[in-house]
This record gives structure tokens, C-alpha cells and sequence, in this order.
């Protein structure tokens, strides 16, 4: 027997467990998701209220590009 | 009334005192002549010899509790049966009854004489009927170790069909010791604690039932045990008389056959056989006479004869080695195994083979059950390994019994790695023994033995080495883990809000395809957070058609807003004469960590096929357990035991090739 190899397998094995029950802790308690991108500027409610598709400040929130 | 004699010694005059009156017989303390107690007159037997110094916890007048009857020890008989000396004491029980206690290789037992019934007399002479004749290996049917018989109703094991003799006795006993004459027995056993002597001395046989025991289980009192350090005979130099080198024997009451380190030739006591040697001369060993050369083998013993140390918590010598083989498919597999010396009294081995270590411990063989392939010992399951006849190919050192070049044995060895252990069985035709099988790292040998680094490479894996991976242990870790991540799933599937924050019917979408509608809802309030936020789109009865929503959600504290797109789809149709069929007419997506507050949420929807003109419906729920999750977290540590596993087997793969059952094999 190898004490060190025994050993690496040990780490190696509580290492993937603190993971798994930590990050899913982790992501669950932050409600981690991979869905929305948050967009590169803010809007005000009225800038949000009198956008519509194509109108600058629509395109410019969503999609970070301004004055197109 | 205490009983107490004293008799006159007819050959030297001494005083020879008698503590009972079921002391038949006594030897004289003085001048070692036997004695037969008469009220008249002593008669003298003939002179007996001193007891060889076995070095013993017993002595005359040791008192201990044998199932729960007293007892003191009166005397004892020398007895040895070409495996060294060993002791049998006389103790008289207080109800007047007498028992043997044996001790021989470290073990004690207790014997009995069993009352001899008209069925017990008519086994006993059908099993001494079936001995192969004196001197000769066992003819189809004649009784061989390994055989069974009945006696009683109990069907025992023979162990040992063996020969020996009553070298010499002291103190008071019971029956007239057979001193000189040569007997022979039969040896048997039952499971790991009862065993029988079939006693062939006399005209008719005799049976001595008995068990083993620990000496705890004799409750000897400490103020009347002997000190057996103080008996001990120590180490002596000798010449031998092939090549004048200097031997020293390390054990000289004992040793029954030297191998010379110089010339290798086997020596053995001059007056070889069963030995009725004085104790004192036998202890000397200063007379050896050459027995034989060994041929053309140079023995290397892996560790110096002498070598002493502590071994698992046990002072121990190593006295002698022994070089042994199989031939297994033409072709030779050699190791070696080192006879050691236990302080405490017995003998363990220590086996050497292609550089791996096992320590060997004697095992009653009646407590090891076969099955097929398979070996059973104290609820211990072990896997047949390998097997064959062993031969001995050198000896090397001093040992207890005559051991030659080319003696045979058959030999069965079975392993559990699990356990770090395995049994190894050999048999003759005379003799069954087992040991149990130990691992020991060549650094636990280097250290006890003070050794410098390995002299030999280590190669494959050991037969009882024990494998760094554990998937019993494993996959029970992992086993908890996953119940702990679904006791996780369960608390936050009942912590989780789950709340609806908005939930409304809109639409129609676009009639034509390639245009936006674009809803605007009040504000929504997010109570917790940070949180998930699950956001669905439905459209009952979707067939053939497609929706897309672009939405944002925007923090109306902060302007910061979250973009985000999801689409419900279905269709299906006939393609190459198979239904086909996509998409679920559901789309689901998820946002992250979207802290509390207000909100207002900017719904803009396009629609294709059937998707154009139609009601849907949008859904968002705050704080939502994820059971994805559980399985993204679960995978690495699956891919780790997965990976040790495959470890394992490698491992294991490797061991098997060398036995009898390689893997991948039938």
C-alpha cells in the first residue's frame, strides 16, 4: 500500500464532497442561474415605458449599442 | 486432612516427599530415579532425565481454576514427537481428578482422559486399524491427515498421524509414564478450540479429549507460577563438523535440524531420533553430526539469521530460513519463508515472495471451513489464490522439526485484500496446518529488523496487499454525500418561497410574422433576495407554430435591468414514413440572483406559423429549489468514485494474474 496514493484518493474523494454539498448549498441559497444578461445601462421607468422596438433607448439598454 | 508422605529414595536415600494419594508415581528429586509408591517400600524404577528447560508459566505446584474446579499441577512428562520437546503437566483437580495440560509451539491446551465406553472402544480400534503402517506414507483407504472419523456422535478431523516418545518425567503422577518408549498417535481437531489425542502407546488405544485455551482461562495464581525467562537456555557456538565454521544456535533445546551458514550442509543432534537425551546434553547441542550436503543451491536468507526486533508488539528472532517453489505450467515460482522465534514461546513466519512481505501465524487447520474456492475462518469469507506442491528447495538456519531439501507439502493459499489478510493450508499425508496470512510493508520489516534500504524489487501486487482503493468505502462515502444533497434538496424545496410574482394571460401575438407587441406590466414586487426567478411562457394548444419573447426586467430603484429570451415551440409531422415531433409548446428560462425590490417587466413577443395571433401566457416565480442543481454538483464526485473504482480494478486485475484465477480467465 502507498500511504500517499491512499492518501491522494482520501483528498481527492472529500475534496469532491465539500464540493458538491457546498456549491449546491452555495447555489441554491443565491439563487445562482446562468439565464439573463444584465445589460450595460440603467433606464429609468418613463425612458422604459417609452421605449419600443427599434427606439433608441431600447436598443441601447438591451443591447449596449448606442445611437443605433 | 492434608495428605502428606515422605518416601525413602531406594537408589540415593533422599527424602522424596508425596501431597497426595493419587500419586501413583514419583520421581526422586535428588537423583532422578523413577518410583513406584508401595506402603511398604518404594520400588525403583530406573533413572529418568532431567527435564530439558523449556522455559514454562507451570510448574510443580502452580494452582489455577479449570472450569471452575481448582486444580495444582503434581508433575509432568517431557514428551516430543520430532518437532522439539514439549511439556505435559499433571494437575489434580480438588474433586480428585487429574488433567494434562500440554504446551507445545506457543499453544496450551487441556486434556482429559475420556471414560471408555463399549462404542468409544470399538471406534478407537477401527481408527488405530486404519493407521498406515509405522514410517510409510498412508495406501488408498488407510487413515491420512485430512480424514475424518467419528467418535461419540462428533466426527473430528485428523490433524497429525504422528510419532514420538516419552523422553523423561518429574514430581508425582498419576499413571506409570511411559519413559523411553516410543508411541504413536493421532491427532485430532474440531473447529478452533477442540481437539483429541488418540494415544496408540498401549495395547489399547486410549482417547484424550481436550481444548484449547488461553492462559487466562487457567486463572493460574501469579505467586505459584513459574518465571519463564529464568529456565530459558540461551544461545550456543558449535563448530561444524563438515567445515570447522562457527555456528551459533540460537534455540539449542529445541533445534532438531541446523543448516550451516557457512557450508550449508544439514546438521542435526548426534543421537538424532526421537531423542531421549538428557535435558541438559540435549540443551548443549555441542554434538552435531552432518546429515547431509544440500545440492547445488546457494541459500540467501532476505534477513540475517540472529536478526532480532519487535514485530507487531512481539519480541522476535529470526532462526531460520527456508527457500521453497512450485512448478506451476513448467516453470518455477520460488520464495522464501524466515522461522521466527517468538520471546513468549512459539513460532511465527515471515514469507518473502518477489519482494512483498507476509507475516504467518499458526491457525488451528480444523477452524478454516473449504467450500469450493472458497476458505472460512472466524466469519471471514477468503478466496481460493493459489495452490500446488510446494518442495523445499534449501534450508538455511536451525529448526524445530527435520526439514529437508525436496520435503512436499500441498499447499492452498487463499486471500481477502479487503481485509489485508489470507489463510495458506499445507498438508502431507501426515499433517494438515493452516496459518493466517498478514501484509507487511517492507518499510514495517526494515524498521523492525533494522535492514538497510530493500535488497529485493518489489514486482506486481501481493497476495494479501492490501488495495489503496476501498469501493466498498467509496461508494458508501459517496452514498452519504447523495443523501446529504437530497436532504439538502428537501430543505430548500420546503425554505424556498416558490412565489408567483406575476402570472397573466396576454397577447394576441403578432399576425404577421417578423413584428414585435410590446407589453409593459405594473410594477412587480420581489420580496426575497437575492433569488432565482423562473420566468415561463405557455401557449395552450400550440401546434405547428412558434413563439419568441425578448423580455427585461427592470429595478425600478436602480435602472438595472436583465434581458432575457425564451421561446415555446411545436411541430411534428411525417418524414420517411416516422412521426416526428419537437419542441414542447413550453419555454422556460431563469434568471439569477435577482435582489429584492420592485420591478417592472417589458414583454416583447414575435410569433411564426400557428404562433401568430395567439393568446399566451407569461409566469414568473421567485425563489424556485433547483433540482438541476443537485445533479451538476453530484457529478464530480460520481466521476471521483468512478475513477478510484477503475483504480481499484486495475489494481486487483494486477494481483489475480499471478494467482490460479487470473481476472478475465475462466
Amino acid at each position: 500500500m502507498k500511504p500517499l496514493e491512499l492518501n491522494l484518493a482520501r483528498v481527492a474523494l472529500i475534496a469532491a464532497a465539500l464540493f458538491a454539498l457546498g456549491g449546491y448549498a452555495l447555489v441554491e441559497a443565491r439563487g445562482i442561474a446562468f439565464g439573463g444578461r444584465k445589460a450595460p445601462a440603467r433606464v429609468t421607468p418613463e425612458e422604459l415605458r417609452s421605449s419600443s422596438t427599434g427606439s433608441s433607448t431600447f436598443i441601447y439598454w438591451s443591447h449596449g449599442l448606442r445611437g443605433k | 486432612m492434608r495428605f502428606n508422605r515422605t518416601l525413602r529414595c531406594p537408589h540415593c536415600g533422599a527424602d522424596v516427599s508425596v501431597s497426595t494419594p493419587g500419586a501413583v508415581y514419583v520421581t526422586c528429586g535428588h537423583c532422578n530415579t523413577l518410583l513406584l509408591r508401595d506402603d511398604v517400600a518404594p520400588q525403583d524404577l530406573g533413572r529418568v532425565a532431567q527435564p530439558a528447560p523449556l522455559g514454562s508459566r507451570f510448574r510443580r505446584g502452580t494452582t489455577g481454576v479449570y472450569r471452575g474446579q481448582p486444580f495444582v499441577i503434581r508433575g509432568r512428562l517431557q514428551l516430543d514427537h520430532g518437532a522439539g520437546p514439549w511439556n505435559e503437566w499433571a494437575a489434580e483437580r480438588e474433586d480428585g481428578g487429574w488433567i494434562w495440560i500440554a504446551e507445545a509451539q506457543g499453544e496450551t491446551m487441556v486434556f482429559e482422559e475420556a471414560t471408555p465406553t463399549e462404542q468409544l472402544r470399538g471406534q478407537l480400534a477401527a481408527i488405530a486399524s486404519g493407521l498406515p503402517r509405522e514410517g510409510q506414507a498412508p495406501e488408498k483407504g488407510a487413515l491420512r491427515a485430512g480424514g475424518v472419523v467419528t467418535l461419540g456422535a462428533d466426527r473430528w478431523t485428523v490433524t497429525e498421524l504422528g510419532q514420538g516418545a516419552v523422553l523423561t518425567c518429574e514430581g508425582e503422577l498419576p499413571v506409570r509414564p511411559p519413559v523411553g518408549s516410543k508411541t504413536r498417535y493421532i491427532d485430532l481437531g474440531r473447529g478452533d478450540r477442540a481437539v483429541a489425542t488418540v494415544d496408540l502407546t498401549r495395547a489399547e488405544p486410549e482417547l484424550l479429549l481436550g481444548e484449547r485455551v488461553q492462559l487466562a482461562d487457567l486463572q493460574l495464581d501469579p505467586t505459584t507460577e513459574a518465571d519463564p525467562g529464568a529456565e530459558q537456555v540461551g544461545a550456543t557456538r558449535v563448530r561444524c563438523p563438515q567445515c570447522d565454521g562457527e555456528l551459533v544456535i540460537q534455540d539449542p533445546v529445541r533445534a532438531v535440524h541446523v543448516a550451516c551458514s557457512h557450508c550449508h550442509t544439514v546438521l542435526a543432534p548426534a543421537s538424532d531420533g526421537v531423542a531421549q537425551q538428557p535435558g541438559a546434553q540435549r540443551a548443549a547441542q555441542s554434538l552435531l553430526s552432518v546429515l547431509r550436503a544440500q545440492e547445488a543451491v546457494s541459500p540467501r536468507s532476505p534477513i540475517p539469521i540472529g536478526a532480532e526486533g519487535v514485530l507487531r508488539g512481539e519480541p522476535v528472532q529470526v532462526i531460520g530460513a527456508l527457500g521453497k517453489r512450485v512448478k506451476a505450467d513448467g516453470k518455477w515460482y520460488p520464495w522464501r519463508e524466515l522461522l521466527l522465534r517468538r520471546r513468549e514461546g512459539g513460532y511465527w513466519w515471515l514469507v518473502e515472495a518477489k519482494g512483498h512481505w507476509l507475516l504467518a501465524r499458526p491457525l488451528p487447520p480444523t477452524a478454516v471451513q473449504k467450500s469450493g474456492t472458497l476458505a472460512h475462518h472466524a466469519g471471514q469469507r477468503f478466496k481460493h489464490f493459489t495452490g500446488g506442491a510446494a518442495t523445499v528447495h534449501w534450508v538455511l538456519g536451525e529448526f524445530y522439526w527435520r526439514v529437508q531439501q525436496g520435503d512436499a507439502a500441498e499447499v492452498d493459499d487463499y486471500t481477502a485484500p479487503e481485509l489485508g489478510r489470507g489463510l495458506s493450508l499445507e498438508r502431507t499425508p501426515h499433517e494438515l496446518a493452516a496459518s493466517t496470512l498478514e501484509h507487511l510493508d517492507h518499510s514495517e520489516v526494515q524498521a523492525t529488523f533494522g535492514l538497510p534500504a530493500p535488497k529485493v524489487p518489489r514486482s506486481g501486487v501481493g497476495m494479501v496487499q492490501p488495495n489503496p482503493v476501498r469501493p466498498r468505502e467509496v461508494w458508501s462515502a459517496v452514498g452519504v454525500v447523495l443523501a446529504l444533497l437530497v436532504m439538502l434538496r428537501i430543505v430548500f424545496g420546503v425554505l424556498h418561497a416558490k412565489e408567483v410574482v406575476y402570472d397573466s394571460e396576454l397577447g394576441p401575438s403578432p399576425a404577421k410574422a417578423n413584428v414585435e407587441t410590446v407589453d409593459l406590466t405594473e410594477p412587480i414586487a420581489l420580496r426575497r433576495g437575492p433569488a432565482n426567478v423562473r420566468v415561463e411562457l405557455t401557449s395552450p394548444g400550440l401546434s405547428q407554430g412558434w413563439l419568441g419573447l425578448s423580455g427585461a426586467l427592470v429595478d425600478e430603484g436602480t435602472g438595472e435591468v436583465l434581458t432575457f429570451a425564451t421561446e415555446a415551440a411545436r411541430y411534428s409531422g411525417v418524414s420517411g414514413g416516422e412521426s416526428w415531433s419537437e419542441g414542447s409548446g413550453r419555454g422556460v428560462t431563469w434568471l439569477g440572483s435577482v435582489p429584492a425590490g420592485d420591478y417592472r417587466l417589458r414583454l416583447a413577443v414575435q410569433g411564426f406559423d400557428s404562433g401568430l395571433g395567439r393568446t399566451y401566457r407569461v409566469r414568473l416565480t421567485s425563489q424556485v429549489p433547483r433540482t438541476l442543481w443537485l445533479f451538476v454538483f453530484s457529478l464530480p464526485l460520481l466521476a471521483v468514485a468512478v475513477v478510484l473504482s477503475i483504480r481499484w480494478m486495475i489494481f486487483e486485475s494486477r494481483r489475480w494474474q499471478d494467482s490460479d484465477h487470473p481476472w478475465g480467465q475462466s
